[in-house]
């Protein structure tokens, strides 16, 4: 009688231990906001909630974010597919707090969703071929064509991270959020790879 | 029941309970726009939005409709959307936006010239009854394939951008795929003081050198604390707007000459 008990105990627990398993098994998804930045906390903030809107396990870091961090992360080999870096750049690299640049050449692995918030990070597709975001149906990589301020950055995250990731695919919820942002050229945000892809976690 | 069965059945409790209990933390950690689903929209609101969707071709049916507070304007606006579309008023039942739901057309590129497309927008911004004080004040292509327009309250030749109507849109295939309305005066339309004095007062008050001042222009921007951290004013004032070799922005006031913020590229 107790081994049946002890049995099915032992059945119940490992279900449960399954099912913990699969709930949280969805990919992960890390967030870097340089305090650098002004509104850095908001934008860190922001990108969490949508990144879990998403499905992605997530985490964030920041303050003063280290190139080395952001470098273990890149060359993760778990299960992280999607990032989000909030920091000052320029056209094909971006910077850690200290002002170490990271570049295409320092770049690997194959990543579902990544969005790189500083000037000019999607001037060219450097950094989105370098993460291996283009020439797939589920993959995208988002950034600026051209120079940002910081107050236009937070406003295009909150209504981009908040409102529209998750209700259609990220091109669309992109255009969306730049048409919240008043002005020519305030928010000059670009697409790389599908325009299709939702940011969904795999 | 034994010892060894009575442990199992506890510790099978305590791992159900932690599961739950990180279950809740995850999901309640995910609303961070306030909604109420609940509240009723009122006949006024959803007439308003069945002439917008009738305007973009779209089908009147609609799949939702609720309250949202928007925290960055610090105000309630009524969301109510079809398959297609989510229709943004406030609570004056005014249009505030248009968000496509997807871009519907495959297609890479447009073919139209710049006049066909600024023809297109014009007729499309009339039929909306968007605010007819507002003028075309920039029309381009986006990328291959999307255009955007703005339209913009003229002041004496500064346009303000924040009474303004932003779009992006596709005119080969007659596609509004973003619209937002912004609607914020103008404290005043006087510009009393010269570029000259403008970079004067950000030289004494905030020690920058003139060899570092990059360009001025004259603009509408809105007030801050970038430089004043006990500055609550957000309002639109005619502003100076001086950029420095640090990537920095400094706002002078037009009228006043009272330096009312800042901001900084990310680069």
């Amino acid at each position: 009688m107790n081994k049946k008990i002890i049995s099915t105990l032992l059945l119940i627990i490992l279900i449960i231990s399954i099912s913990a398993g699969s709930c949280h098994a969805s990919a992960s998804a890390k967030v870097f906001s340089s305090s650098k930045s002004s509104y850095y906390g908001e934008c860190a903030a922001y990108a969490q909630s949508g990144l879990r809107t998403l499905g992605y396990s997530c985490t964030a870091v920041t303050g003063a974010i280290t190139r080395d961090s952001m470098l273990a992360w890149i060359g993760n080999t778990g299960n992280g597919y999607a990032m989000y870096v909030h920091t000052l750049g320029g056209s094909g690299y971006f910077n850690d707090y200290y002002g170490y640049s990271i570049d295409s050449s320092m770049i690997s692995g194959y990543w579902d969703f990544v969005y790189i918030d500083s000037s000019q990070s999607a001037a060219t597709s450097a950094l989105a071929n370098a993460f291996h975001t283009t020439g797939y149906t589920n993959k995208c990589f988002l950034g600026w064509s051209n120079n940002v301020t910081t107050a236009n950055s937070k406003t295009f995250n909150y209504y981009f991270w908040l409102e529209c990731v998750g209700t259609s695919s990220i091109r669309t919820a992109a255009l969306n959020a730049a048409a919240s942002v008043a002005g020519t050229g305030t928010a000059p945000i670009r697409l790389y790879g599908s325009t299709t892809y939702t940011g969904a976690a795999r | 029941m034994n010892k060894k069965t009575k442990i199992l059945l506890g510790c099978s409790s305590v791992a159900l309970l932690s599961m739950l209990t990180f279950a809740y933390a995850t999901s309640s950690n995910q609303a961070t726009i306030d909604a109420d689903t609940n509240s009723n929209i009122s006949q006024m609101s959803l007439n308003k939005s069945y002439e917008i969707l009738d305007t973009l071709n779209s089908e009147t049916a609609i799949t939702n409709s609720k309250t949202a507070f928007d925290k960055l304007e610090n105000q309630n606006y009524f969301i109510i959307e079809n398959n297609d579309y989510t229709i943004k008023l406030d609570t004056n039942n005014s249009l505030k936006g248009i968000y496509s739901k997807e871009i519907s057309t495959v297609a890479t590129s447009s073919n139209l010239s710049k006049e066909n497309a600024q023809e297109y927008i014009c007729a499309k911004y009339n039929e909306l009854n968007l605010p007819s004080q507002y003028e075309l004040s920039y029309i381009e292509k986006y990328d291959d394939i999307i255009w955007q327009a703005n339209f913009e309250k003229n002041y004496n030749g500064i346009y303000n951008k924040y009474e303004s109507v932003k779009i992006f849109f596709i005119p080969d295939t007659d596609e509004i795929i973003a619209l937002s309305v912004f609607n914020e005066p103008t404290t005043s339309s006087e510009v009393s003081i010269s570029q000259s004095e403008a970079i004067q007062v950000a030289s004494q008050e905030l020690n920058i050198d003139s060899n570092d001042i990059v360009s001025v222009n004259l603009e509408m921007e809105k007030a801050n604390n970038y430089y004043d951290s006990s500055n609550t004013d957000t309002s639109v004032h005619p502003t100076w707007k001086i950029q420095t070799t640090n990537d920095t922005f400094i706002f002078v006031d037009a009228n006043t000459s009272n330096i009312i913020g800042g901001d900084e590229i990310n680069e």
